[in-house]
């Protein structure tokens, strides 16, 4: 058991070398909410100077890890694993992008952070969504920000979630309840 | 035999002293009063027992003594304060016995505030006759806090074992306990005055030497003398606390363990196993109230159940695995 600095991106999101990127994308969700400031699973154990270290490092493994060819570069670098030579593994076909989701596979709470995991797991940019839905972005931004005080009443803001949720093939009206309600607790906790 | 596994890993005892009998010692801790340990050592033991093996609870919390209630038995005549006071030479002598034939009871000290701090001597006497009790599995129910008293039980164990609930305040002293545990033990491992110095002032949290974690103190130990600074490496390899999440009401509860393992790690360097969880239900406290065990009075109910798993996996030397886990 090595402390985070010693910890490889592997390790850091608790996930085994092979992982899939689905596996990951969880893993890098569940680390981020585990690690977060007001986090009840590591309460009292970071001052606030090693938590945005560590944060830090789970945000430089996810972009790692989440990008083939970079994630391909760091496990030979890094794990000493070499890609296996031949057709199959050279194959620079993309991943059919997951579209369907169930409601089991949302997340416990969706937050801003949240769905942006998901929209990076899937690979849409946030300009696309902004150009396909006419939203600003400006506003998706706040969204994945949980930036409440910038975002648009909640009459509107419910069907931005829709869209954005559409978009990166989630359910509607779970993103949309599921964001208004973390949204509530957001504002109640400040009061 | 079904249920058996390797004891080759047994830690080390308080002094790496050999022992005479092949028993199993599970201590149940956790630094906060109310988090279940009472109930999970009265649960262990009478699981135990159930599958006929021969055990015997001890009530180790020196101060509040109150596991002979969660065992559903009389308070004994002998306690563990006669044999602390000498009245008593030998521990078999204050057994008593349960509603169960395999399963005995070592009932805590309960008259004198004295005794909740016996000297160091008197504890290391009382361990080593611990160590040579002849029955298979030996449960202690320790007290809250993280008073020397509990550490040092706790470090006797072959297993440790950490009750946790979805608090902060739980959460905060679990870590605690964990901290102050290992670091007692580092400073049973170093001789040197410098190296001793060095443990004391890592654990104050706010040290001028800039020791925040255990790792910081490694370092800086190795600095000192490799040799020592190895052995505190290996001697935390070996340091594998257990965890219990108690009361848990979703699964966001359940998953805090996983959690809980991956911030030990991250902040500690040390591996911590997540045995699993008990649901919290009415079943419990309805139990209690008419002073019966839970596990007996309802070993269908969804806590019982839990408290099954737990003895299930520390039988097979396991962990937890269900689907909320990303190793997969």
């Amino acid at each position: 058991m090595k402390p985070f600095r010693e910890q490889n991106y592997y390790e850091l999101l608790d996930v085994r070398p092979d992982a899939e990127k689905e596996v990951l994308a969880k893993a890098y969700e569940a680390a981020k909410r585990a690690f977060a400031g007001d986090a009840l699973a590591s309460h009292s154990l970071f001052d606030p100077r090693e938590r945005a270290a560590l944060l830090g490092r789970l945000d430089d493994a996810w972009r790692t890890l989440s990008d083939p060819a970079l994630r391909a570069r760091y496990d030979e670098d890094v794990l000493g694993i070499r890609p296996a030579v031949g057709p199959p593994a050279q194959s620079p076909v993309p991943e059919p992008r997951p579209m369907a989701f169930r409601y089991a596979d949302l997340p416990i709470g969706v937050t801003g952070s949240v769905l942006r995991a998901r929209r990076e797991a899937v690979g849409v940019p946030l300009q696309e969504i902004a150009r396909t839905t006419r939203i600003s972005i400006a506003y998706l931004q706040f969204i994945e920000e949980d930036r409440e005080r910038g975002l648009p009443h909640e009459s509107y803001l419910r069907g931005y979630l829709a869209q954005y949720a559409r978009a990166i093939g989630l359910d509607p009206q779970t993103v949309a309840d599921g964001y208004l309600r973390h949204l509530k607790a957001l504002r109640s906790a400040k009061r | 035999m079904p249920w058996t596994y390797a004891t080759t890993t047994r830690m080390a005892g308080i002094d790496g002293q050999s022992r005479l009998v092949q028993n199993e010692i599970w201590a149940v801790g956790g630094g906060k009063g109310g988090t279940g340990k009472t109930y999970l050592s009265a649960s262990l033991a009478i699981g135990l027992a159930k599958l006929g093996k021969r055990v015997i609870a001890i009530d180790a919390d020196l101060g509040c003594a109150n596991l002979h209630t969660a065992l559903g038995a009389d308070p004994p005549a002998a306690t563990l304060s006669d044999f602390i006071k000498g009245r008593v030479k030998n521990l078999n002598d204050v057994l008593g016995d349960t509603s169960l034939p395999t399963l005995r009871l070592i009932s805590g000290a309960h008259d004198f505030l004295e005794i909740a701090n016996p000297k160091y001597t008197e504890k290391m006497r009382l361990i080593r006759q611990i160590q040579d009790l002849d029955v298979e599995y030996i449960i202690l129910d320790l007290g809250a806090g993280t008073a020397f008293n509990s550490l040092d039980f706790f470090l006797a164990a072959d297993r440790g074992i950490l009750t946790v609930i979805p608090e902060p305040t739980s959460i905060e002293n679990v870590y605690r306990f964990i901290k102050s545990a290992f670091y007692r033990r580092f400073k049973r491992a170093v001789r040197h005055p410098e190296m001793k110095a060095l443990v004391s002032c890592a654990m104050d949290q706010k040290n001028e030497r800039g020791i925040r974690t255990p790792h910081d103190l490694i370092t800086g130990v190795e600095a000192i003398d490799a040799e020592v600074g190895g052995r505190l490496r290996k001697t935390m390899a070996q340091f594998s606390p257990k965890l219990v999440v108690n009361q848990v009401r979703s699964q966001d509860d359940a998953a805090l363990g996983l959690s809980m393992r991956s911030s030990c790690s991250k902040y500690f360097g040390i591996q911590v196993e997540y045995l699993g969880f008990v649901e919290y239900d009415d079943c419990v406290w309805r139990a209690m109230k008419r002073k019966r065990p839970p596990l007996m009075e309802y070993p269908d109910a969804p806590s019982s159940r839990g408290a099954g798993t737990v003895l299930a996996n520390l039988l097979k030397g396991e962990q937890i695995a269900f689907d909320l886990c990303v190793r997969g």
